[in-house]
C-alpha cells in the first residue's frame, strides 16, 4: 500500500497534522490501534452507543477534529496497529485481516501517552486502576470504576479526573497528591497568555470544592489493601522528598483506587523505527530529540503530540498543524512561504505553551520518595511478577543496568514491553547504585513495538 | 464479590448482547468492551497469575499493560479492555 504521508495515531496531534496536510493537497492515511478515532483526551463513544447529552467539551472538540479531518479528505484505518520500520519509509502494520506494509513518503508518529506506573503495596490487586484507566472507562464505556474511591497521584490530569468521577456520581472518599497545594501559585505567571488553561484549572478545582471532595495535600498513597479486591487505601503525610512522615497514616475503606503520577510519552514505535531519544531530567521521562519543525533524528519521521514529551491536547494539536504544513512544503504542495506564513501563529503559541509546561514540569516534580513505597515483596513487573526483592537478588549477583535486569529476572520481558516496569525498575536501580535515573539506559528496542499476535482477535468482528 | 458497577445514565447503548464468562451467563450490551461488561456485572477478576495464582482485573482501560488479558473464544491473551462483546462469545479467565 502507498500513500504521500502516513500518520500514526488518530489523537489530537495526529488528526491535526492529517488536517493541514490534506488540505495542502497531501495524500494522508492515519493508522490508528483504537476502533475508534479520538486518542485518549478526545476519547469517542462506541459506534453502537448514542449520546442522549451533548457529550463533554473533549468528545466535542475531538468529534469536530474528526469531522474536520474527514471534511478535508483525510482516510482512517481503524483497529490497526504499527509497529515496525524495517525499511525507510516501509511502516509495517497489522489489523484483523492480517499483515501490510505502508510506504509513504513521510510519516508522522503520534503515539501519546500512558500514566506513569508507581509500584505501592497492593497496586496490582483488581480496583486498582490508572487515572487514565479510570477515565477511559468513564468517558469511553460510561460505567464508573467503583462506588467508594479514593484518588492519588498528582499532575492536571488527576485534577479533572476527580473532578468527572465526582459528577458521575462516585463517592470520592480523598485526593493525595504529595504536592503541595500553592504550586497552583507558582504556575500562576506562566499561564497569563493561556487564560484559557487558567480558567479550566480554576473550574475543576472549585467543581472539586462544590461538590466537597476533600483533597489532601503533601499526601501520599502507601498501601492498598484486600485479598480479592481493594478494600482499602492509607496514605501518609510526607515530607520535603515524598517519604512518609511515620505515625501519619490514614485509612480509608474503598472499593477502587486510581492513581496515575504524570504521564509517559510512548517512545517505543520511534524507537524501533530508530528515532534518537534523549532524557530528561525535570520531567523524569525519556523523549525523542526533534528539529524545530518536529522532525526526529530519522529523516523523514516526524514526531508530535504527548508520545515526543508530555504537554497535554492544545500543544499537540499546534504541534501536529506545523508538522503537517512542514511535510506539505517538503512534498512541494506548499510553497516555502506560504508554509511559513501559515506555521507562524502555531508556533507563537507553542512557545507561550512552553512555559505553561515549564511551570507544570516543575510545579510537579517527582519527588525521590515516591519510588521507595514498594516492599521486597512488591511487585515491579506486574506481567512477570518480578519483585522489588528478586530485583535486589539479581543486583548481588552482578546486575547492574536494565538489560540485565531483564536476563535475570524477565523483568520487562511480558506482552506489556516494560511500558509499566521500565521507569519504575530504573528509578529504583538509580537509587540501588547511587547513579542519576538518566544515566540507566534504556533496554534495547526491538520490533514489534507492540506485541502482534493477539491483534487479529481484538479487532476481529 | 464486591457489587455490581452502575451503567450511568444518558446514553443509549446497542442492543443486547448475550455471552458466558466462566460458564455464568453475561448480559451486556453491544458496544462494550468485555471488561466494562464484566465490571458492570460486578465480576473484578478477569485472570489469575500464572506464578503467584493472584487475582488481576482492569488497570490501565487503554489496551497498554496487557493485565486483563483473558481467553476469548479460546484465544488466549486477549485483552478485554479493547475486545467488544459479540453475542455468544465464551469468555474465560483462564
Amino acid at each position: 500500500m502507498h500513500t504521500e504521508l502516513l500518520v500514526v495515531g488518530a489523537g489530537p496531534a495526529g488528526l491535526a497534522a492529517a488536517i493541514e496536510a490534506s488540505r495542502a493537497g497531501v495524500e494522508v492515511l492515519v493508522v490508528d490501534d483504537n476502533l475508534q478515532p479520538g486518542g485518549q483526551i478526545y476519547r469517542q463513544l462506541p459506534r453502537e452507543f448514542t449520546d442522549r447529552g451533548r457529550g463533554g467539551s473533549d468528545f466535542r472538540n475531538g468529534r469536530a477534529l474528526i469531522a474536520e479531518a474527514t471534511a478535508a479528505g483525510v482516510k482512517f484505518k481503524q483497529g490497526c496497529t504499527a509497529w515496525g520500520m524495517f525499511e525507510a519509509g516501509v511502516m509495517d502494520v497489522v489489523d484483523a485481516s492480517g499483515a501490510d506494509r505502508i510506504q509513504a513518503a513521510r510519516i508522522v508518529i503520534a503515539a501519546g501517552a500512558h500514566d506513569r506506573p508507581v509500584a505501592v503495596p497492593g497496586w496490582t490487586l483488581p480496583g486498582v486502576f490508572t487515572v487514565g484507566g479510570a477515565q477511559a472507562l468513564l468517558k469511553g464505556q460510561r460505567i464508573l470504576p467503583g462506588r467508594r474511591m479514593l484518588l492519588a497521584g498528582v499532575g492536571p490530569l488527576l485534577l479533572v479526573v476527580a473532578s468527572q468521577l465526582s459528577k458521575a456520581g462516585v463517592e470520592i472518599v480523598a485526593v493525595a497528591e504529595p504536592a503541595s497545594m500553592w504550586i497552583g501559585l507558582n504556575v500562576l505567571p506562566a499561564l497569563t497568555r493561556e487564560w484559557p488553561l487558567l480558567v479550566d484549572g480554576l473550574r475543576y478545582r472549585s467543581a472539586l470544592l462544590r461538590q466537597r471532595v476533600p483533597w489532601l495535600s503533601r499526601r501520599i498513597l502507601t498501601r492498598i489493601e484486600g485479598t480479592e479486591a481493594v478494600t482499602a487505601a492509607v496514605v501518609c503525610r510526607v515530607d520535603q522528598d515524598w517519604r512518609p512522615i511515620p505515625g501519619s497514616e490514614q485509612r480509608f475503606e474503598v472499593d477502587a483506587v486510581a492513581m496515575g503520577y504524570g504521564l509517559l510519552p510512548s517512545i517505543e514505535l520511534p524507537r524501533v523505527c530508530g528515532c534518537a531519544v534523549e532524557y530528561d531530567g525535570l520531567a523524569r521521562t525519556w523523549r525523542p530529540v526533534r528539529s524545530a519543525r518536529f522532525e526526529s533524528s530519522v529523516p523523514g519521521v516526524f514526531l508530535v503530540g504527548d508520545g515526543a514529551g508530555v504537554a497535554g491536547a492544545i500543544v499537540a494539536i499546534e504541534e501536529g498543524r506545523v508538522a503537517g504544513l512542514t511535510i506539505a512544503r517538503q512534498l512541494g504542495k506548499l510553497r516555502s512561504g506560504d508554509a511559513v506564513q501559515k506555521a507562524a501563529p502555531h508556533l507563537k503559541r507553542l512557545a507561550a505553551l512552553d512555559r505553561v509546561r515549564h511551570a507544570l514540569d516543575h510545579a510537579y516534580a517527582l519527588q525521590p520518595g515516591l519510588f521507595e513505597l514498594g516492599g521486597p515483596e512488591t511487585i515491579v513487573c506486574r506481567c512477570e511478577e518480578v519483585t522489588f526483592d528478586d530485583l535486589e537478588q539479581a543486583v548481588q549477583d552482578g546486575a547492574d543496568s536494565p538489560t540485565m535486569l531483564r536476563s535475570f529476572t524477565r523483568c520487562g520481558m511480558g506482552p506489556c514491553q516494560g511500558r509499566m516496569c521500565t521507569a519504575s525498575t530504573a528509578e529504583w536501580l538509580a537509587t540501588r547504585t547511587g547513579r542519576d535515573t538518566g544515566s540507566i539506559p534504556l533496554p534495547p528496542a526491538a520490533p514489534p513495538a507492540k506485541p502482534v499476535v493477539t491483534l487479529g482477535a481484538l479487532a476481529a468482528d | 464479590m464486591p457489587e455490581a458497577l452502575p451503567r450511568l445514565p444518558g446514553v443509549d447503548r446497542g442492543k443486547d448482547i448475550i455471552c458466558t464468562c466462566d460458564g455464568d451467563l453475561l448480559h451486556a450490551y453491544a458496544g462494550e468492551t468485555v471488561a466494562a461488561a464484566l465490571l458492570a456485572a460486578g465480576r473484578r477478576t478477569l485472570r489469575q497469575s500464572p506464578r503467584q495464582d493472584a487475582k488481576r482485573g482492569l488497570f490501565c482501560a487503554m489496551g497498554i499493560c496487557f493485565d486483563c488479558v483473558m481467553t476469548i473464544d479460546g484465544q488466549t491473551g486477549v485483552r478485554a479492555c479493547l475486545t467488544p462483546v459479540r453475542d455468544g462469545m465464551v469468555i474465560a479467565t483462564r
